[in-house]
């Protein structure tokens, strides 16, 4: 283990010439949106086809307000109008909102730098109590051009719904981030 | 709409500024990967859980403006409560994927048409589903590596048990990678 964070920080060190994508003005976007019309036949006559239309939006964006610190907005868009084999139709609606902010350790300008943040989201639902997540992560960001990079995030969320139940939970996400230059 | 419909085709023809994103030997990569391990206190009684989701797609340009990639996955979602386990399952995916753009290469704003089949195979149960969707869609490069696409068509997935028909719409960001 202690040689891998040597070779790292090596590698840090010497891979410097990036095109400084975390200064002030610049932007952290990501997210995606998907619609669907979707009709199901089950093979065995008993079970009546289902039908629906669902929504997923997943937006993502930050801003670099000085050099290796954005702040920003992630949100998560959930909605399904469909009947599973019952004479109405049904509607779930759920939102998953809240600002997140995220720091850069190591100098602007590494091809390989190590990020550590925070995030809160507040939890809307039809049906569900709200409840609320507390995040915090970091992990190493690989940027293969002036746009992309490669990333690991590690972290940890606390759930808390209104009640009495409480969620803690471990994630590790790999991903590609998109940085866009001012 | 008219006025909408000419600033589009205006766009079309105008932005011709790309730099070569669809070119031979670029790749274009995209996907996930997620490991979640969580644990509830309740007064119900407790509950844990771990769930893997990999979802890696890659392309590659073999012709200009014709790629050729696969769309493997992997998921599990092992969940208990109150000690009692309550799912265990996993699931491989694999399959190959094909997309066209219609425009010159050199244009920002470019359309394309494709296709992707996945195919399955879950545990337990040993259950399998094939996939086959059908898309058209367009594509706008903010620069060399990244562009915002939107892509609408059609999904069909059939099991043994039943079929889903679907009409998608899909709105994300996609990264290309080109040749150094």
């Amino acid at each position: 283990m202690k040689k891998i964070i040597i070779l790292f920080l090596v590698l840090s060190a010497l891979y410097s010439s990036s095109d400084a994508q975390i200064t002030k003005g610049n932007w952290m976007v990501g997210g995606d949106a998907s619609f669907s019309l979707d009709y199901t036949r089950y093979e065995y006559d008993e079970i009546a086809p289902t039908h629906g239309f669902r929504g997923l939006i997943s937006p993502g964006v930050g801003y670099f307000l000085i050099d290796k610190l954005t702040m920003g907005l992630k949100a998560d868009l959930n909605f399904n109008h469909f009947r599973n084999g019952t004479p109405h139709m049904e509607t779930q609606f759920s939102l998953n909102t809240g600002p997140f902010l995220r720091y850069y350790f190591l100098p602007a300008e590494n091809i390989i730098n190590i990020f550590g943040g925070a995030a809160y989201e507040h939890f809307f639902h039809t049906y569900a109590n709200p409840a609320n997540t507390y995040s915090v992560f970091a992990g190493p960001t690989f940027f293969f051009n002036s746009s992309v990079a490669a990333e690991l995030l590690a972290g940890l969320d606390y759930f808390k719904p209104k009640g009495n139940a409480i969620t803690t939970s471990f994630k590790v996400n790999i991903g590609l981030q998109i940085y866009l230059k001012k | 709409m008219r006025k909408i419909i000419i600033i589009l085709l205006a766009s079309i023809l105008l932005a011709n500024y790309a730099q070569g994103q669809l070119a031979k030997g670029t790749w274009m990569i995209g996907g996930n990967a997620a490991l979640t391990t969580f644990n509830t206190r309740s007064p119900l009684g407790p509950a844990s859980g771990t769930s893997i989701l990999i979802t890696p797609a890659i392309g590659y340009f073999v012709v200009e403006k014709l790629v050729l990639g696969i769309n493997p996955g992997y998921s599990l979602q092992v969940y208990k409560f109150n000690d009692i386990q309550h799912s265990n399952g996993h699931s491989y995916a694999l399959g190959p994927f094909v997309r066209y753009y219609l425009l010159p290469a050199d244009h920002i704003v470019n359309l394309f048409a494709g296709s992707s089949y996945q195919y399955t195979i879950g545990e337990p149960g040993n259950s399998i589903v094939n996939n086959y969707s059908f898309f058209i869609g367009s594509t706008a490069f903010f620069n060399s590596s990244a562009a915002i696409e939107i892509t609408t068509g059609f999904s069909s997935s059939l099991d043994e048990k039943l079929t889903t028909n679907s009409f998608v719409i899909n709105a994300g960001f996609q990264v290309y990678l080109k040749k150094q």
